[in-house]
């Protein structure tokens, strides 16, 4: 099973610096997914292969037509979809850990030299290295590429990864009955899934909050955008006043 | 372990609802939560192993699981938790969102005008918020970061408490918490329903089936029967007690807000004289009062800033001269003493405990003349303060 805590603890580090939508995006993909998941999908699929029968008594064959219909759990993917998702907001995290790490290096050179010359006491010292700590980066520079392209990162793994399960299996649907004639079995013979309605109902489910983190994916990336054209207008108009 | 996301979001939500609100809470994480993550891991862990039919067909007993239940009650129980739960975590961002937006228009506008706007006594309520602002407070998620580093700052995280009925009316985010209110009611009662059409009363011992593959009509038996029953049951009893809740909720709100403005009608009747019209409206935002008031301050002469910015009208009777001018030599002198304990307290870190008696604590002095000041001018103000 895998240790969420821990990717939550990174990703909420990296989320001080996010707009609101991404809050709201973190917010959704760790209470409708990953806690989804977690606690009601990996039970729903827990029995996925014990409960596959197959109408032959043929040693084999069940083994054979579950890895035929089933290559990837859906449960796998799911998984792998939240990683891959979740790891652009690292690339955040070590952008500013990079200019956090700059900026104290700076600031720590800056008052050797003031020391000499002020009497900058040692806690206002440590008192700007705290705040260099607990502030919030501007989205804005360089920042700012590396936060579209995380976002866009984000949006085509979640679009690929959905474009992948619709492909594998056919649609959202688990079917009820599936038929197969691999080798070993001696005929084409009919297999039955465990719970195929309450597995079309998550998977569905996870469909649909799936789209949602998208749409909101979307909807950041367009307002990053918007305000930086804003930004960039705003400047110019001033720049021409002057 | 798997609540623990949601759970922490509860948490943060008890320091933004109103007392009832923390009992529907309190309701909601013991008896729902814990009862489904436990007892539906020990009663229907073996509901598919031990679901048997009267058939030796492959396949006939899984079809037939599948036609008993579609979805089965655990996973319908979760869904529920978190649809329910869905427009509080909702109204906390947005909670959350005003009040860091609010506090830092609040504080700009006081520093720059130094106006004699009322809310003079919460603004080192204000500054706290802005500090806690500063250091990524702003969202629920945030607030775990702060954990490890709470032994250093104890006191940052108890600041942001907004409960209780007339904080949040203070607040102007009453009309939200009350839509959220009645969001959750509506998730109740469907799921309710979703429920009874669904499962019904009880849990039948044993099932007809006549799906294919089945080859003719098969009797199938479900595994611990009664004590699904028993807990279904149990479920159904604790929905309607927190639907209940949700309800008392409304009703509290809704009882509380007549009463104070029958309060409010009474003290301006009782003082009458002007033809001042009362604020009577409990859920405008902020912003609009602080329009008006400024409105207001420049008619009247500040004669009495005293109101809370929410819900009180501002004094009736015109004060004489003399008393005006003691006001503002009081308001200036409490402002002065603010500024300089802003400047020094910048840093220290500030007593663990709620916002206004942290305000109290750090401007005790400016507090005093404010209260002199205010007693003249009735009681309402003194409500402000103390809600």
């Amino acid at each position: 099973m895998m240790s969420w805590p821990a990717l939550y603890t990174q990703l909420v580090g990296a989320n001080r610096h996010s707009t609101s939508l991404g809050k709201i995006w973190l917010s959704v993909l760790f209470i409708f997914r990953v806690m989804v998941l977690m606690v009601a999908a990996e039970s729903v699929w827990g029995d996925e292969q014990a409960d596959f029968t197959c109408n032959t008594l043929q040693p084999g064959c069940e083994n054979v037509c579950y890895d035929q219909f089933f290559p990837v759990s859906h449960i796998r993917l799911w998984c792998l979809q939240l990683l891959f998702v979740s790891t652009p907001t690292l690339l955040i995290a070590m952008h500013v850990a990079y200019r956090n790490h700059r900026d104290k290096k700076r600031l720590l050179q800056a008052s050797r030299r003031a020391a000499f010359l002020s009497s900058k006491s040692q806690l206002e010292q440590e008192e700007e290295l705290e705040s260099l700590k607990k502030r919030k980066l501007p989205i804005a520079g360089s920042f700012w590429w590396t936060y579209a392209f995380s976002i866009l990162c984000r949006l085509l793994f979640e679009g690929g990864f959905m474009y992948v399960l619709y492909v594998l299996y056919d649609g959202f649907r688990m079917p009820r009955l599936v038929r197969c004639d691999q080798w070993p079995c001696p005929n084409l013979v009919d297999c039955f899934v465990s719970r195929p309605t309450e597995k079309t109902v998550f998977t569905v489910f996870m469909a649909t909050a799936s789209s949602l983190c998208m749409v909101l994916n979307m909807a950041e990336l367009t307002y990053l955008i918007a305000k930086s054209i804003q930004n960039t207008l705003w400047r110019e108009s001033t720049e021409i006043e002057q | 372990m798997s609540w623990s996301f949601l759970t922490r979001l509860l948490d943060e939500i008890s320091n933004h609802s109103t007392f009832v609100g923390k009992i529907w809470l309190t309701v909601l994480i013991v008896f729902r939560i814990v009862l489904t993550a436990v007892g539906g891991e020990t009663i229907y862990y073996d509901e598919q192993s031990k679901f048997v039919c009267n058939t030796q067909q492959p396949g006939c007993e899984n079809v037939c699981y599948d036609a008993f239940a579609p979805l089965s009650h655990v996973r319908f129980w979760i869904f529920q938790v978190i649809m329910i739960t869905t427009p509080t975590i909702m109204y906390l961002g947005f909670a959350m969102h005003k009040i860091a937006r609010m506090d830092d228009s609040e504080y700009r506008v006081v520093r720059n005008r130094k106006s004699k706007r009322m809310p003079i006594v919460s603004r080192g309520a204000v500054r706290d918020y802005e500090e806690a602002e500063d250091n990524g407070e702003e969202d629920p998620m945030i607030a775990e970061e702060i954990e490890p580093e709470k032994p250093e700052k104890p006191d940052k995280g108890a600041e942001k408490k907004h409960d209780g009925r007339r904080r949040i009316l203070r607040d102007g985010l009453m009309k939200v918490y009350v839509c959220q209110l009645l969001w959750r009611s509506a998730f109740e009662v469907a799921f309710l329903f979703g429920q009874y059409i669904m499962y019904g009363f009880e849990v039948i011992p044993s099932y007809v089936c006549t799906r294919s593959p089945c080859p003719h009509t098969v009797d199938c038996f479900v595994s611990r029967p009664t004590e699904k029953t028993i807990f279904l049951l149990i479920m159904y009893v604790v929905s309607f007690m927190c639907l209940l809740l949700t309800l008392l909720e409304i009703l509290h709100l809704g009882i509380g807000g007549i009463r104070d403005s029958f309060r409010r009608r009474s003290a301006h009747n009782a003082r009458s004289g002007s033809a001042h019209p009362t604020r009577a409206e409990p859920t405008a935002p902020p912003g609009y009062h602080a329009t008006m008031k400024k409105e207001k301050l420049k008619r009247q002469l500040r004669d009495s800033p005293m109101g809370d910015s929410g819900r009180e009208s501002f004094g009736d009777e015109g004060p004489s001269s003399t008393e005006l001018e003691r006001l503002r030599r009081h308001l200036k002198r409490a402002q002065q003493h603010l500024d300089l304990a802003y400047q020094i307290d910048e840093g220290s870190p500030s007593r663990s405990s709620s916002p206004e008696v942290n305000t109290a604590a750090q401007t005790a002095a400016e507090q005093n003349r404010l209260n002199f000041a205010q007693e003249k001018h009735g009681e309402t103000s003194e409500k402000g303060i103390h809600a």
